[in-house]
């Protein structure tokens, strides 16, 4: 049995940050200051369609940069990810991510985003780790309304805070296409989506290629609550005589405190059947998480 | 005067000669050209009429005569031409849906009326959600403050701003465009801004929600969609490779006796000392 000492630094490390987060959320509801000049519209106008009023600070989200810190905790019933709910324990993920993405041409995108992240767990801390991971992708988009396909490249590096040594590091290629359609009058999507990738990594028993499909059915409840639910399936084939399929069912609740701030609570259940026994898992997870885009 | 009624006469080329049609071996060209003939004669439809399709509280339908208007209620199924108007009170809305699918959905307290032949949509007073179709041919919005050239478009309009949710629309007479997520607005020095609204207050309106929701595919409607609507799984990636991988697992130890992707069998001790369930050969 593990001795919980890293419980009170990550809980308080995590409601620490999380509360002043919401507070300050809910402090910074987005006003806009109407400059003397600017024409008003009667309260009748804004009742039948809404006030029309500039984006304040919209100048560094709309270009084509963009940043945003989350910080989430989350219970899961499987910290180890082995056998079935045996290892339940709270789980403290802060993360960065900055992000790049531009046009190239009428029908081509490209995207790059890079994360910091870290997982601190309260019991089983001897699994914390920090690390990075990016994205990049090409988009090819022959319509606005058709489906997406793209190529990606992902690299992805992870050091465990107790030993100090690198648990792992690979670089992911792939290819894969998504699509998303709205309907019931815009306010609810429906997205479906495949990806083939071939990570290689070190060490080299985490060479692997990746089959996943994922759907998802969204839908904005008012506009600033959005609803979600979601399923995944991934079929790794390992270089060692190893394979996995992972069914993931989640949903997820965001709500838009403000202009820039996010909260989302998550609840999510994994099933993986690998032929490595102590590698098949069930878990259960809920997390509340908080996000600042910028 | 040409079939479209704009005055235009269309010239055959050569190329769609009788004879050079019949050279084709596939009716697809055929069906392409009569496909893009009804398209051209479909876009240049006049605003001949509208019809009133739900009203709520106090709406009255004006009809002109010459310099003078009367005005009598109006009801459900009304059909309202060129020489109407619609006038509502407070706390009464009323739309009207045009032969081609367009909409327009009227606030408390507004005038509306329409040109035909320029497919102008006239809001003298009030406020307004409109809903063009693509392919429709377009149409004009036209208030007190601001005149403007729409295609595909779904928009809101104020007596003095137009807020464009879907589309484009082309200022007249600057020429400048406004775009999907953004507003033009007369101010009361007389100039015009045209800036990006907040996305966040952009489903807001009980026009928006007035008869059910506008019939248009927004991929916009969740605020910073791309970031919202598609199923974020990366964490679980996260916590399989840093957990559930066998490289992870060399270093942060593994669970059971079977946990050794790599190395060689474990031979017991020579004194047959059991094991220690949960610590098989790990690496802390």
């Amino acid at each position: 049995m593990t001795t919980p000492t890293f419980s009170n630094r990550a809980l308080a490390l995590g409601a620490a940050c999380l509360v002043p987060w919401i507070a300050s959320a809910a402090d910074g509801e987005y006003s806009y200051q109407s400059s003397a000049r600017e024409a008003r519209q009667s309260p009748e106008e804004i009742e039948d369609i809404g006030e029309i009023v500039g984006d304040k600070g919209a100048g560094f989200s709309r270009s084509k940069f963009r940043a945003s810190v989350t910080t989430r905790e989350q219970f899961t019933t499987n910290a180890q990810l082995s056998g079935n709910h045996l290892s339940g324990d709270f789980v403290f993920l802060p993360s960065v991510e900055v992000g790049y993405s531009t046009d190239l041409g009428q029908h081509f995108r490209f995207d790059l985003s890079g994360r910091l992240e870290s997982a601190l767990y309260a019991r089983f801390d001897e699994r914390s780790f920090y690390g990075y991971s990016a994205v990049a992708t090409l988009d090819y988009r022959p319509k606005p309304d058709a489906p997406r396909v793209y190529v990606t490249a992902e690299p992805y590096r992870y050091v465990s805070y107790d030993t100090g040594d690198r648990i792992t590091q690979a670089l992911g290629f792939g290819v894969g296409t998504d699509w998303g359609r709205s309907f019931n009058g815009g306010r609810s999507l429906f997205y479906a989506g495949y990806s083939f990738m071939v990570f290689l990594a070190d060490p080299g028993v985490d060479d692997r290629t990746q089959h996943s499909i994922v759907l998802g059915l969204a839908h904005a409840f008012t506009a600033r609550l959005t609803g979600q639910v979601f399923y995944s399936w991934q079929y790794s084939d390992f270089d060692i005589d190893r394979t996995d399929s992972r069914h993931i069912v989640g949903s997820n609740l965001l709500y838009q405190f403000a202009r820039d701030w996010f909260g989302s609570i998550t609840m999510s259940f994994v099933d993986t059947d690998s032929t490595q026994d102590f590698s098949s898992y069930q878990a259960f997870g809920a997390s509340l998480g908080v996000t600042r885009q910028f | 005067m040409g079939l479209d009624g704009s005055g235009v006469k269309l010239k055959i080329r050569p190329v769609f000669a009788l004879d050079r049609l019949r050279s084709f071996s596939s009716p697809a060209p055929l069906l392409a050209l009569t496909l893009v003939s009804l398209a051209t004669l479909h876009a240049a439809t006049p605003y001949r009429e509208a019809t009133v399709t739900r009203m709520q509280n106090q709406v009255n339908y004006g009809d002109v005569k010459g310099d003078r208007s009367e005005l009598r209620p109006a009801v459900v199924n009304d059909v309202v031409r060129s020489s109407n108007f619609l006038q509502t009170e407070t706390d009464s809305r009323a739309e009207l849906k045009y032969e081609d699918g367009s909409l327009v959905r009227i606030g408390q307290n507004t005038v509306f009326s329409f040109e035909a032949i320029t497919r102008t949509l006239s809001l003298n007073k009030g406020s307004m959600i409109f809903y063009v179709p693509k392919g429709s041919g377009g149409a004009n919005v036209k208030t007190p403050s601001l005149t403007a050239a729409i295609t595909g478009t779904v928009g809101k309009v104020s007596s003095n701003s137009i807020a464009i949710i879907e589309g484009s629309i082309v200022l007249k007479p600057s020429g400048k465009t406004v775009s999907a997520g953004q507003f033009a607005r007369k101010e009361a020095d007389g100039s015009i801004t045209i800036d990006f609204y907040d996305p966040s207050k952009e489903r807001d309106g009980v026009l928006m929600g007035f008869n059910g929701p506008l019939p248009f595919i927004n991929e916009r409607i969740f605020v910073r969609s791309d970031q919202v609507w598609k199923p974020d799984i990366s964490g679980f990636d996260t916590f399989d490779r840093t957990n559930g991988h066998p490289g992870a697992r060399r270093v942060l130890g593994p669970h059971g006796p079977a946990n050794r992707p790599e190395g060689p069998p474990r031979v017991p001790p020579p004194d047959n000392t059991p094991e220690v369930p949960g610590n098989g050969g790990g690496q802390y």
